[in-house]
């Protein structure tokens, strides 16, 4: 299998560490398997901190976190809950704003952008399998999943109904593949929570994401679900896409290239 | 759920606008109507008679009583009277099977200014002796005639609604008040003794001249004979006046439980609004993931609401008119005020209006959870509690 | 079983309320001259008419969606029925202001308006539910 922990040169260096990271180092270790040179990270955060307040006083949830994520790479993070590991994938996706430091994502400034481009970013760039069960009730598995390509009008490959039908056939495709097809025209509330997980990752697949984001994607499944969709993400890092996944299942770590632990807001390598 | 509960209340709201807006139009509509057809200033009735006359000309029930036209010529003689004309009040038993009482109002189309205008508008001829002109409601046969004692009268015209008393009235003229008396005697209970026939008049009209009140002409009356101050004297405005105060009345009432209900409506449909934002955050979290923008939760929120408001508003709207239309004649009797069908485009408008303010109101609604939706960080409101 | 509910339990109680109100508080006229006016007759044909819209409803109860839309098609036209015999078969006092025209027709007209509409809500729901089991 290609799963193994094979590539333990993540980036990061938590911010005990003094800033001078060598984010190189991730880049060198996948040369094998991605085609450019020098190829830029995908995602790349910098001293990103997220202070909330709990009773009165001010604490970190995210401190000082730095990470570099590569196209392809398969990065996992794990630590309690509590331990802002959500609070950290929020804000790579921009639906949480880091109290300082930056989030770079495929090469943009995600604090930096405006609610329709960075609503966009999300859409285009990234594919997000939240921990809870987002899946719409009021539309079925097959529209649940086409959702993403139907937000903004015209699709990357077009638009009318020539691009819808490629949808469907695309989104079919996708819940074939996590061998939940035969679910297409049902709905949320007649799926047990692995069907349900597994149609939210074909859901995220959607839009071909460049970064995948996962929280907890393992979280309610069985050993079966759990092997079909790691080998899924593994597929999608061997594709090139970065994925990005929380994590507190050692099932699941050993699936990915890279693994950080995560505790009281502080990134390390595991 | 949430959308039945919304729509529910939605509907209540449509159908207490409309429905009291529908009672409000029609009531004013039978009052204009009303003081249309009340063209005299001064009735002088008999003794004892004045009651009955008011009920006349509002919404009683038909009754029969007369003097002489003697006293009448003598009345007319009085000093600031521009117009005066004689009518006669016949009240009828059942016409034919099915119907009921009529009020027969015999009149002078020579010195009348009170019946012809109105009539004029809707038969231009001249009533000959014998025929008859039809209020809204009697029931005239396809070969337009009625029934009346034993005889069939032609109509010539059938008079439009006017939410009054008069729609239950056959209009004759004066000169056919003794055939009339004599048909009844030949059937039933002769109406008046026959050596009243035609000499019986019921009330003389009066239309006061320029600078003269009604009050001062009846004085002017009394001062004729002393045996007048015993006559009755009636005045129409003043009745006009009372139906006024009594609908006015009834009209504010509806105006404020109308309000009340909508105080009330719009409270709870803030209040399930702001409860729907905790069962749908996580339905709006995940489409805020999935890349949706702000403008499109807030387009989503705007559609279902409208659309709630809409399908409520027409809801209330229907289920109004099925009260309403269907049992008008019902609703007016009840009510003991003249009640008429105000005109299709009015009626038309107010739907309209019922239905945008429904819409409006459910889109207001909506505006509370915009704002939470439109928050910076509302991702995490969003996420509250999980 | 919401379905079988809405084509059944509406016809039920306006089919009830149909057979009842004509003969209590939607009453006809009485005898006019020893002679039964036309709106008696109405009444009893209006009587039998929601006797056999709460017969279809108890029917709905024990059937098939696709016997229940054939079950609220006859109740739609029972409520056509309705509505033509007070104004067109039977009719009924001519009088305005007469009982049967005041309350009897309306309330006749709005039971079967309430009939058509719960009927065709229930044959919508009944015919589309099929296509997504």
């Amino acid at each position: 299998m290609t799963g193994s922990i094979e590539a333990m040169n993540g980036t990061v260096t938590g911010a005990m560490d003094d800033d001078t990271t060598d984010s190189v180092a991730g880049a060198i270790a996948h040369e094998s398997r991605t085609a450019a040179a020098q190829p830029a990270p995908l995602v790349e955060l910098k001293d990103l901190t997220r202070t909330f307040t709990r009773r009165g006083a001010p604490f970190d949830a995210v401190s000082h976190v730095n990470l570099a994520i590569m196209p392809g790479e398969f990065v996992a993070i794990v630590g309690r809950s509590g331990n802002g590991k959500s609070t950290l994938i929020n804000m790579v996706a921009g639906l949480v704003r880091p109290t300082s430091g930056v989030a770079v994502v495929d090469g943009r400034n995600v604090a930096g952008l405006g609610d329709r481009e960075l609503s966009l970013l999300r859409n285009r760039t990234i594919g997000f399998v939240t921990q809870s069960q987002t899946l719409l009730a009021n539309l079925t598995v097959l529209d649940n999943v086409m959702l993403p390509s139907t937000l903004y009008g015209n699709t990357p490959s077009g638009s009318g109904d020539v691009a819808s039908e490629q949808a469907e056939q695309r989104a079919r495709t996708l819940l074939e593949r996590l061998d939940v097809a035969d679910l297409a025209d049902s709905y949320p509330r007649e799926l047990s929570g692995g069907e349900m997980r597994r149609v939210s990752i074909a859901r995220a697949l959607m839009n071909t994401p460049k970064l995948l984001i996962a929280d907890e994607p393992t979280g309610d499944l069985d050993q079966t679900s759990t092997d079909l969709v790691m080998r899924l993400l593994r597929e999608r890092a061997d594709a090139g896409t970065a994925v990005l996944m929380v994590t507190h299942d050692p099932d699941a770590l050993a699936w990915a290239d890279t693994v950080y632990r995560m505790d009281a807001g502080v990134l390390s390598m595991a | 759920m949430r959308t039945g509960a919304l729509l529910a209340v939605v509907t209540i709201l449509a159908l207490a606008f409309f429905g009291g807006t529908m009672l409000t139009m029609n009531l004013n509509t039978g009052m204009t109507s009303m003081e249309r057809r009340l063209g005299a200033d001064l009735m002088v009735v008999p003794q004892n008679t004045t009651q009955k006359a008011e009920a006349l000309l509002t919404d009683g029930s038909p009754s029969t009583f007369y003097f002489t036209k003697d006293i009448a010529a003598k009345v007319e003689q009085a000093d600031g009277i521009e117009q005066a004309s004689e009518q006669t009040y016949i009240a009828s038993l059942a016409a034919a099977c099915c119907a009921e009482k009529l009020q027969i109002i015999g009149y002078d189309p020579a010195t009348d200014f009170v019946i012809e205008p109105w009539v004029a508008s809707q038969f231009d001829g001249t009533l000959e002796d014998g025929q008859m002109i039809a209020g809204a409601n009697v029931n005239v046969s396809v070969d337009g005639t009625v029934e009346l004692y034993g005889r069939t009268w032609p109509v010539v015209a059938q008079l439009a609604n006017t939410g009054t008393s008069l729609d239950n009235s056959v209009f004759i003229n004066l000169d056919t008040v003794p055939d009339m008396v004599d048909a009844s005697a030949k059937v039933a209970k002769r109406v008046m003794p026959a050596e009243y026939a035609d000499k019986a008049v019921s009330t003389v009209l009066v239309k006061v001249a320029e600078g003269y009140d009604a009050q001062t002409v009846a004085m002017n009356i009394q001062r004729l004979d002393p045996t007048f101050s015993d006559l009755g004297y009636v005045y129409p405005g003043g009745i006009t006046a009372t139906t006024k105060t009594a609908l006015n009345a009834l009209v504010t009432y509806l105006a404020v439980f109308v309000a009340a209900i909508w105080v009330m409506g719009v409270i709870v449909l803030l209040a399930v609004f702001a409860s729907s934002v905790n069962e749908r955050k996580r339905e709006f979290a995940s489409l805020r993931i999935l890349g949706a923008t702000r403008g499109m939760l807030a387009g989503i929120l705007l559609r279902e609401s409208a659309l709630i408001g809409l399908g409520g508003g027409i809801l209330g709207v229907g289920l109004a008119s099925l009260a309403i239309f269907p049992f008008s004649a019902l609703i007016g009797r009840q009510l003991q005020l003249p009640y008429l069908q105000a005109p299709w485009p009015a009626v038309l408008a107010v739907m309209g209006l019922a239905v945008i303010c429904s819409v409006a109101i459910g889109v207001i609604g909506s505006l509370s959870v915009l704002a939470r939706i439109g928050r910076p960080e509302a991702y995490l409101t969003l996420r509250e509690g999980e | 079983m919401k379905n079988k509910l809405f084509a059944s339990l509406p016809n039920i109680v306006l089919g009830a309320l149909t057979a009842i109100a004509p003969q209590t508080f939607a009453h006809a006229c009485g005898a006019h001259d020893g002679m039964m006016p036309a709106c008696h007759y109405s009444q009893q044909a209006a009587t039998g008419i929601g006797v056999v819209i709460l017969a279809l409803g108890v029917v709905a109860l024990f059937a098939e969606p696709k016997i229940r839309v054939g079950l609220n098609i006859a109740a739609i036209a029972d409520a056509l029925l309705l509505f033509a015999v007070p104004t067109v078969l039977i009719g009924i006092c001519k009088g305005a202001m007469m009982h049967c025209r005041m309350v009897m027709l309306p309330t006749l007209i709005v039971l079967g308006v309430l009939t058509i509409v719960f009927a065709a809500v229930a044959i919508w729901l009944d015919t589309r539910a099929p296509k997504r089991a």
